[in-house]
């Protein structure tokens, strides 16, 4: 064994300050002149004192993606570790956040229909189209069936966070609006779209008690609907009071390119449904 | 179905592309968790801001391409996924003209620094552990977590003293100069940016 081997096997005992002072004094001379031996005590003298802090669990296996996602939601059982174990570890959180992001509005996606004004959806947009919608979705669950002959080799419908994750579902946001104030927007769908998600933001009657029910349609040029939905306004309160936003799921194969009226209000005294929120939304149809 | 080259190219029922077009929630977390890991290494750590953004745009390209049959379902889907997530990333860099060296290799931030540079070292250490064997992370636990001193590590694993030193050293040279490859292999990146 070389002078210089020697020196080598006891760099751990230097990097943990175990050797003795006298012992440690000789190697702090031979590291001066030894660019090898110095990068290496150089680099572990950084690492073991995180090493110490991390502790057990920088040695832990990562937790299970399901796992991870259920902490994401705040139903994982063992919640204490797996935050010990995200909070050290860079993946795992940025899986986390992922999962996390699922049940948010996915404000990078919504910032690209936003308008001028700014105005953007706060939070759960997506939980709202869930829950507004999903008599509109069982719908679709049916009728895309019946649409689609290829439905085997396509995804089956999926929940508006999973569809709009996947590219699956292009949206359009619609501001808050007066009758007539000519709000239009624009959306291009593409053939392998099955749903187009429609987000507004709707005023409600300042009477928390009314119970009435809401209708909105899609008109298209020639002022046939195209797709109708029913509400009430109870559902349609929580939700805007939680996310600001309406969230309407319309089957995408029933929109051709065209213009269309996106108009929908509350049940008139007269027997008929007001239509006191009103915007355009002017679809065009992607080549693909 | 597209044909290309002569060849079919479909993914076959229950395989990890077929259930990612299904938004299947576990095939969903594996491809995740694979981007998340390329994502996160220290090369990447000047990229960490925009994580999320950049996971979210990888998996958006992997489906994209999944759903236009471009990728060729007889190749490695993991090593095609962390190709498209280390691709984004280097973009990314492109757009920022970033220093890929800002953490880099044995620059770790020193242990008095604060709060963000701590986690950067537990993110460092831990992927060091990862990349080298499991003999030694376990010489390298009793050693420097569980402060055990050579006799007593030679003891438990019925090893000479001698011999528990040299591999020891030899652990923490691998784990050295696996840092320094990965250096050097952000020299290259950067430099063919």
């Amino acid at each position: 064994m070389s002078c210089h081997d020697e020196f080598q096997i006891e760099i751990p005992a230097y990097i943990a300050s175990r050797m003795a002072s006298d012992a440690s004094r000789i190697m702090e001379e031979h590291l001066r002149g030894c660019d090898e031996c110095r990068e290496i005590a150089s680099a572990w003298k950084a690492i073991v004192p995180a090493l110490r802090e991390g502790g057990e669990a920088l040695f832990e296996e990562h937790p299970l993606e399901m796992t991870l996602r259920d902490h994401a939601r705040g139903e994982s059982r063992h919640d204490g570790a797996v935050a010990r174990h995200v909070d050290r570890c860079a993946s795992c959180e940025l899986e986390v956040r992922f999962w996390a992001s699922r049940h948010e509005p996915a404000e990078v996606r919504v910032r690209a229909a936003l308008t001028p004004s700014g105005w953007r959806p706060p939070h759960a947009i997506w939980s709202a189209a869930a829950g507004l919608v999903a008599g509109a979705a069982m719908a679709y669950f049916v009728l895309a069936s019946g649409l689609h002959s290829d439905a085997g080799r396509r995804a089956a419908w999926a929940p508006p966070e999973i569809a709009a994750l996947s590219g699956r579902a292009p949206q359009v946001v619609l501001p808050r609006t007066v009758r007539g104030d000519g709000v239009e927007r624009h959306v291009s769908l593409g053939a392998a779209d099955r749903s187009l998600i429609i987000a507004a933001q709707i005023d409600l009657p300042e009477d928390p008690g009314d119970a009435g029910r809401y209708r909105f349609d899609l008109r298209d040029g020639d002022g046939t609907s195209v797709w109708s939905t029913e509400l009430d306004s109870g559902t349609m309160r929580a939700d805007a009071e939680a996310n600001e936003v309406i969230s309407f799921v319309v089957p995408a194969g029933s929109l051709a390119a065209g213009r269309y009226t996106f108009a929908g209000g509350p049940d008139a005294a007269t027997g008929g449904f007001d239509s006191s929120y009103r915007a355009t939304i002017v679809v065009s149809r992607a080549e693909n | 179905m597209t044909i290309r080259g002569g060849a079919t190219l479909a993914y076959a029922r229950n395989s990890i592309e077929q259930r990612l077009l299904e938004d299947e929630p576990q095939a969903l977390g594996q491809v995740v968790r694979w981007i998340s890991v390329v994502l996160t290494a220290p090369r990447f750590w000047p990229l960490r801001a925009e994580w999320a953004d950049l996971q979210q745009e990888t998996l958006m390209r992997i489906i994209s391409s999944l759903r236009q049959e471009r990728f060729d379902p007889s190749r490695d889907f993991r090593a095609y996924a962390q190709g498209v997530a280390r691709y984004t990333a280097l973009q990314a860099f492109g757009r920022k003209r970033h220093d890929a060296f800002e953490i880099a290799g044995d620059d770790l931030p020193s242990p008095a620094a604060g709060p963000e540079e701590r986690a950067i070292q537990h993110q460092l250490v831990r992927r060091i552990f990862e990349q080298i064997s499991e003999p030694c992370r376990e010489l390298v636990r009793l050693y420097f977590l569980d402060e055990q001193d050579y006799e007593e590590i030679a003891g438990r694993l019925s090893l000479p003293q001698g011999t528990i030193k040299s591999r020891l050293f030899r652990c923490l040279q691998a784990a050295h100069r696996s840092l320094h490859r990965k250096a050097l292999s952000c020299e290259r990146m950067a430099s063919t940016e």
